[in-house]
């Protein structure tokens, strides 16, 4: 009898588990209504009324308006954010002391916010208010509808390639070429990116296997410059069985570092700065190669709890005195531009980055991915 | 005589009345605890199957085909038995070894050992693999410089190679098994064993003609445990087999949740993949314990362990159980301590020691979440730990000495989530609990939900090794004495399994405290746990911080292995 009841219950149980996920299934669809209502106006039309409303205000005005609507939400802000522990906690903290008001933080790398944003919005869920990732994913997390329009004042500073709709680029990072001086010396380092192939290189090279945007506007730039696509690939792909294949920018430069590889072609150049000034034996410059600009940006949330609080910590990411002269400091590269003209090219390094079409590459993901995949398993 | 005859009646009817009452309470009991158990497996799990089948034209074997044909399939899923067998083995072998060593003879040096062979458990899989990373990387690794050093080339190993990937995690799950091991040691009568030693039969067949005969179904289980954990390991194929161009199930999971549009098809399909070679094990090992009455040495018999004299093999063992100290845990273990006192990593010489300082330990605390991580660690992995041991004590007892159908289903159902890479049963819950009525989104207890579904099989597997071994006898004792079902499970079953539910506890404690995967995707501000403190260092490249904070981590879990023995050791852990 015991046992009929426990296999019925276990039976009964199933059943429910299963309606239950069967009503949640259904329950994505109207989620996802939900998210592209949020696209045509129904939840923008909060934040829009503040948009309006500060439309015309000086900075300092806007400011003053921003702060009391931020507390008499009572929320705390809620940030979404790519930027490494270190720096973000910085940057909250001085946020907190500025304006008394508390931020809730979740970090985590640009997909992995991406990811978790793209599954709150498909159920109607109101998790952030502001959002700072990559621009290639932000313009995925964009087309969703789930971004308002961009409104800070601070934008008329930034450069013009980091000026969306409805996103702005608070900090730039390059991708470089980076070689362990103790393996290498300056007149080694590859005068141009087809050098990667030489067998000068071969079991010295590590390519780092996340950078499909780098990839994407490497070959596009090949193509410019009269390749054809498929050339271009063909590069990387030898360029990529020359190397060993490695996880994670920083992880690779401890590595290179450490000398169990010589160069890679893909190396944060801030990251490079932050080693040297504890005289690891690494080096960036002179760069001989094209160098990729990838942009990360800030946004509101169309949806934002605390809308308010939001577009204030957005002007403070984005302000010249703030964020932006916290970046300098940290030997990041800002957006602003007259801060940037300033704080990029430590050691001379006179370059001219590339910047793609982030919504061109976005538009053709899943080829630029495919591609990428096999030149990462060329390797 | 109506005033007698009333007498006579009630206490007759109260007792049945109370006897239907108490029925009652304990099938509605083993409800709960059956529906509890369901639910948690059940919900990622339709969910996966719903998402493989749900993309693309909705055809199942359309997306089976489709995600079975990705160029380099085959070769995933070669690199990926490959792996999980060679870690199997190892682990098992080495866990087993060092757990007879120690429960049963009298080699040298084991006092030391349960302590320390739980190490590798304690270390994070992240800061684990960077520590290899440094030991046997083919140019810097310390081990490779000193084997070419004394002429050994023919020994060097790369780390970011298969059999690489196969040595860092059979070494790392190494302790599982031991602990596995070690219980179901514990609990076999020696009278066997010693009666063989009487008959004249050497140290080696008395091993393998007596011993593993009687631990067959733990041995067994620890197979089955690290072919699934090594198929399901996400760390180690990320750091090392990515490089080597070794792709597996997870990691090819990992790139198809990380790209867009997300492959959610591509990874549900490769997860129930997972799940049914799972199921398989499961299903074999349960079959060939089938017949577990052979296996019950815990008897009404009492006995006494004796150890095995080891003779001439006693100082071999002894230098096996060094060698694996210095191995496992120590070269790891200094490989961490030496980062953490550097700015940046720098082979060793007079260089790096003049940069030696505490700098990394002395700004741990800077970092905001590092309080609040360590206080929420806490708080998850005991309760998750806790709550799980005496769900699966009862779950253990329905499957193994009840006669109810549907008991082996039960079984096998707490054994699944052993293939729930962790990124997906993280993607799973979101998707759940962001529209299920239940408000835990966002709180600690998710990350409760996570950890109490992704442990369940380990901690099945302890208790049910222990109950397994438990005689009918002692209960059916206790209930013919007039015991009740709960009072005879309490004070009878749950003191006999009491020592695989410590090793059981300890383990999912400390693998709590490790679980990063689904955590990264759950976590919010105030709900950040110790793993994803290590991950945001990996992340921000801090990696000579992040060894403080992990030397840190050990030190405090090697506390809690600590004090859990004690108190082990006065409920029979340690004899």
């Amino acid at each position: 009898m015991g046992g009929c009841l426990v296999v019925s219950e276990l039976k009964g149980v199933i059943a429910l588990v299963v309606v239950a996920l069967i009503a949640t299934s259904c329950a994505e669809d109207a989620g996802d209504t939900t998210a592209a209502g949020s696209a045509s106006g129904g939840e923008c039309a909060e934040i829009q009324e503040l948009i309006d409303a500060t439309a015309a205000m000086l900075p300092s005005e806007r400011e003053t308006f921003l702060l009391k609507k931020a507390i008499e939400d009572g929320d705390n802000v809620s940030l979404y954010t790519e930027l490494n522990v270190r720096d973000v906690d910085e940057i909250i903290d001085i946020f907190e002391e500025t304006y008394n008001v508390d931020v809730d933080l979740f970090r985590a790398g640009s997909e992995d916010v991406r990811l978790r944003v793209l599954e709150e919005a498909a159920a109607g869920f109101r998790g952030f208010d502001l959002i700072e990732i990559e621009a290639l994913d932000m313009t995925i997390i964009d087309q969703k509808g789930i971004l308002a329009p961009a409104s800070s004042p601070y934008r008329e500073g930034i450069i013009e390639a980091g000026l969306f709709d409805n996103f702005t680029a608070d900090r730039v990072t390059y991708l470089v070429p980076v070689w362990n001086t103790g393996i290498f010396s300056a007149a080694e380092a590859p005068q141009s990116f087809e050098d990667f192939a030489d067998p000068l290189f071969s079991g010295q090279l590590a390519l780092e296997d996340s950078d499909v945007y780098w990839f994407a506007v490497m070959v596009q730039h090949f193509v410019e410059e009269g390749m054809t696509e498929e050339e271009a690939v063909d590069l990387f792909k030898t360029i990529a069985a020359n190397s060993s294949i490695t996880s994670g920018h920083t992880a690779t430069l401890e590595l290179l570092i450490a000398g169990q590889f010589g160069i890679t072609p893909n190396g944060y150049s801030h990251r490079v700065e932050e080693f040297k000034i504890e005289n690891a034996p690494i080096e960036w410059l002179p760069v001989n190669v094209p160098v990729v600009a990838e942009i990360t940006a800030v946004a509101v949330a169309c949806s934002a709890k605390n809308a308010a609080g939001g577009m204030l910590l957005e002007d403070f990411f984005l302000n010249p005195d703030t964020t932006q002269a916290y970046f300098v400091s940290v030997n990041r590269t800002p957006a602003n531009a007259a801060q940037q003209a300033e704080a990029f090219g430590p050691g001379g390094a006179d370059i001219v980055p590339l910047r793609g079409d982030v919504s061109a590459i976005v538009e053709d993901f899943q080829k630029w991915d495919d591609l990428w995949d096999e030149v990462v398993r060329s390797g | 005589m109506t005033s007698n005859k009333a007498h006579s009646v009630t206490p007759t009817a109260n007792l049945r009345m109370r006897r239907t009452l108490g029925r009652m309470l304990r099938y509605l009991g083993f409800a709960a605890v059956v529906g509890v158990t369901v639910y948690l497996v059940l919900v990622p799990l339709v969910f996966l199957i719903w998402r493989g089948i749900s993309a693309g034209d909705g055809s199942i074997l359309g997306n089976i085909a489709e995600a079975y044909s990705i160029r380099g399939t085959g070769d995933m899923v070669l690199n990926s038995l490959f792996f999980a067998v060679g870690t199997a083995l190892l682990a098992t072998v080495v866990g087993a070894s060092l757990a007879f060593a120690t429960v049963r003879t009298n080699a040298p040096f084991k006092a030391v050992l349960y302590a320390a062979s739980l190490v590798p458990l304690i270390i994070p899989g992240i800061l684990y693999t960077i520590a290899w990373i440094f030991l046997l990387s083919g140019r810097i690794g310390w081990f490779n410089i000193t084997l070419r050093a004394v002429g050994l080339d023919a020994l060097v190993v790369d780390v970011f190679s298969l059999p690489g990937m196969v040595i860092v995690e059979g070494l790392h799950l190494s302790p599982i098994a031991f602990l596995l091991m070690f219980a179901a040691f514990k609990a076999t009568d020696p009278a066997l064993e010693e009666s063989a030693l009487m008959s004249g039969a050497s140290v080696p067949s008395i091993i393998r003609r007596v011993t593993v005969p009687l631990v067959r179904p733990a041995l067994l289980a620890s197979l089955l445990l690290m072919f699934v954990r090594g198929l399901e390991s996400f760390e180690t194929p990320a750091l090392l087999g990515i490089p080597a161009g070794r792709w597996v199930f997870t990691s090819q999971i990992f790139r198809s949740l990380n790209t867009y549009p997300v492959r959610y098809d591509d990874a549900a399909i490769y997860s129930v993949t997972l799940i049914l070679i799972t199921v398989i094990g499961l299903f074999l090992v349960t079959r060939a314990n089938r017949r577990g009455e052979r296996f019950q040495t815990i008897t009404g018999r009492g006995f006494r362990p004796r150890l095995l004299d080891l003779g001439r093999w006693r100082w071999p063992v002894g230098v096996a159980v060094v060698a694996y100290f210095l191995i496992a845990v120590v070269a790891p273990l200094a490989v961490l301590g030496y980062l953490s006192l550097l700015p940046f990593y720098m082979p060793p010489g007079a260089e790096a020691f003049s940069s030696f300082s505490l700098e990394n330990y002395a700004t741990m605390f800077d970092i905001a979440s590092v309080g609040r991580a360590i206080k929420n660690s806490i708080l998850l992995s005991i309760g998750s730990a806790t709550f799980l041991m005496l769900l699966m004590a009862v779950v253990s007892w329905i499957t193994v000495k009840s006669k109810m159908k549907g008991r082996h289903l039960l079984d096998s159902i707490t054994g699944w989530p052993l293939a729930f890479p962790g990124l997906v049963l993280g993607v799973s819950l979101i998707f759940v609990y962001l529209r299920a009525p239940i408000p835990v989104y966002g709180t600690l207890w998710i990350l409760f939900i996570v950890y109490v579904t992704k442990y369940m099989p380990y901690a099945m597997r302890y208790a049910s090794t222990s109950i397994i071994q438990i005689s009918s006898q002692l209960e059916e004792s206790a209930r013919m004495s007039g015991a009740t079902w709960w009072s005879t499970f309490r004070r009878v079953t749950l003191p006999l399994m009491a020592p695989g539910l410590v090793a059981g506890w300890v383990f999912v404690v400390v693998v709590s405290v490790r679980e990063l995967s689904a955590s990264i995707l759950l976590y919010r501000q105030g709900t950040e746990v110790f793993s994803v403190v290590i991950w945001e260092l990996w992340e921000a490249g801090q990696t000579t911080q992040l060894a403080a904070v992990g030397m840190t981590l050990v030190l405090g879990l090697t506390v809690v292995v600590g004090i859990a023995y004690k108190v082990g050791a006065n409920i029979g852990v340690r004899g």
